[in-house]
């Protein structure tokens, strides 16, 4: 059995909820650990959004010398290289990247930064495969695969409602119905998150260029406080208001 | 609005014999023209085998598919044809200057109440519509393959067609059992420029070296639901067909994100088209 230390503000993570089970025993903490919870750990999962309480979490891991175990940290945005080095986990620390808030897709891709060992990425792949993930490797780049291909999806979805070629329901119903997709591209924006959405939008164009520019409409959504299911209101609107 | 009873479609290929079909099931009069007897010959028996296999599905009777099938008359004549029929459905090969022809030609044989749709997938609808002589009766009307199962048909109204003329398309495609959907005409129109975006991110993190083929497809169906990745999805629909798409939506719209990726462009260049050729993006055991 596997003991992870889960790092998370949100006490119905879907994500946690995910790994938690026959292989894995999951201690759930909302604040920056001390050095006894990390005790008889063997790994620790991140998902702090908050970019200071991120690096002050990480920070503390690094610090405390008698516990060597790995990390793999949640990114939104920055590379693995990016946050190795400014936590000081250095070599152990694993970036990765999956959509906490869809609860059926296991799905999860790996990123070592340039200062990661090997062993600690083995490790971390280890602990998601055992869990019955699908795990990849992927490059240390903002984005990875997937949440790349699927931020640029919404933002011309976003684009194209904007520019009056459709609107957003009929574009969401078009592509399940023509395309197969499991959700429209605003269902989709409107479960992960509009404020992660945005921020990966950002951190894409400042990797990648202009072709990732967040469309002014996602930003005003923010802006409003319009994150998606979790605050109630998104593109669409929920009846059953915000969860978190 | 009229209702439409007979359709006269032009251009039986995979689209128009699909379009045909759906068209005599639901019980209009249908004409499926084509020049080249031998693809008129080819979409007369797919369509036949279509509806024998629907009667062996116990889909339909034996007697539903004979009228079905009756109802399909195969020509090679455009000016008889567009003399007897209430619409039109626009299925010729994705060449501008081939559709312009023929809606002037339809033009001049078609009466002047004939709405015409355009199935183009590319093909700006407005330019259509000039080129038509009836603009404000020119609509398209973009189906998905194959056309007996998908449900979606987008129909993009070009800048001077009627709201009578959508309200008419859009009524033969709720009788045909499909679900239309009325959007701008700009280029790709809805699904095709989302898609696109989908294909090219994949094709991209290729040329970026995220990942290779097998595991860039892996995380994207699995991170996202999809039944297939972009990559092999691309190899099967065709890597010419895929170039060829994205190639007019960089032209059109100028956006860099529908640049051709340059896997795509070196596989083509090579003769890697896909399934069809053995290989693309993946390698296959040809038969």
């Amino acid at each position: 059995m596997t003991a992870c230390l889960y790092l998370t503000l949100d006490p119905k993570d879907a994500f946690m909820q995910q790994i938690a089970g026959s292989t894995c025993s999951v201690t759930c903490l909302d604040k920056i650990p001390a050095a006894s919870d990390l005790e008889s750990h063997h790994l620790v999962v991140e998902v702090f959004l908050d970019e200071k309480l991120k690096l002050e979490a990480l920070g503390a891991i690094a610090r405390f010398d008698h516990w060597t175990g790995p990390v793999a940290s949640l990114l939104y945005g920055g590379s693995a290289t990016e946050w190795a080095v400014r936590s000081g986990l250095g070599q152990r620390l694993v970036g990765f990247y999956a959509c906490p808030s869809l609860e059926d897709i296991h799905s999860a891709e790996l990123l070592a930064g340039e200062t990661t060992r090997t062993e600690a990425l083995r490790q971390v792949e280890t602990f998601f495969s055992d869990l019955g993930f699908s795990t990849i490797i992927c490059k240390d780049r903002a984005g990875g695969i997937f949440p790349k291909v699927l931020a640029a999806m919404i933002n011309e979805a976003a684009q194209m409602v904007q520019l009056g070629i459709a609107p957003m329901e009929e574009i969401d119903q078009m592509m399940r119905l023509a395309a197969n997709f499991p959700m429209g591209p605003f269902e989709w924006a409107d479960q992960i998150g509009l404020d992660r959405v945005l921020a990966m939008l950002e951190e894409l164009s400042h990797e990648y260029g202009p072709l990732y520019h967040p469309c002014p409409w996602i930003r005003r959504k923010v802006d409003a406080g319009h994150y998606g299911k979790k605050s109630g209101q998104g593109f669409y609107q929920y009846a059953s208001g915000g969860v978190s | 609005m009229k209702q439409i009873q007979s359709i006269l479609i032009v251009g039986a290929g995979v689209m128009g014999n699909g379009i045909a079909l759906v068209c005599a099931r639901s019980g209009l009069e249908v004409c499926l023209l084509d020049l080249n007897t031998v693809v008129l010959q080819k979409a007369m028996s797919n369509i036949e085998r279509f509806f024998k296999g629907s009667v062996e599905r116990k889909k339909i009777t034996s007697d539903q598919a004979r009228d079905a099938m009756e109802r399909i008359t195969p020509s090679t004549d455009l000016t008889a044809a567009a003399q007897k029929t209430d619409g039109v459905i626009e299925a010729v090969v994705e060449v501008q200057e081939v559709k312009e022809d023929l809606f002037r030609q339809l033009d001049r044989h078609c009466a002047p109440d004939v709405i015409f749709a355009s199935n183009t997938s590319q093909i700006s609808i407005t330019e259509l519509g000039r080129a038509s002589g009836r603009p404000d009766r020119l609509v398209g009307m973009h189906w998905f393959n194959p056309p007996a199962l998908m449900r979606l048909i987008e129909i993009p109204r070009g800048l001077e067609t009627s709201d009578d003329t959508v309200a008419t398309v859009s009524a033969l495609a709720e009788r045909l059992g499909k679900q239309p959907m009325v959007c701008k005409d700009s280029p790709g129109f809805v699904v095709n420029r989302i898609l696109n975006v989908w294909y090219n991110e994949g094709m991209r993190a290729l040329d970026e070296g995220l990942a290779d083929a097998a595991h860039i497809d892996q995380t994207i169906r699995d991170g996202g639901g999809f039944r297939m990745g972009p990559l092999e999805l691309r190899d099967l629909v065709g890597l010419d067909v895929g170039l060829q798409v994205t190639s007019s939506l960089y032209r059109r719209l100028g956006q860099e994100k529908f640049k051709p990726p340059e896997c795509l462009r070196e596989r083509v260049a090579a003769g890697h088209l896909g399934r069809k050729t053995g290989r693309g993006f993946y390698t296959y055991n040809r038969k």
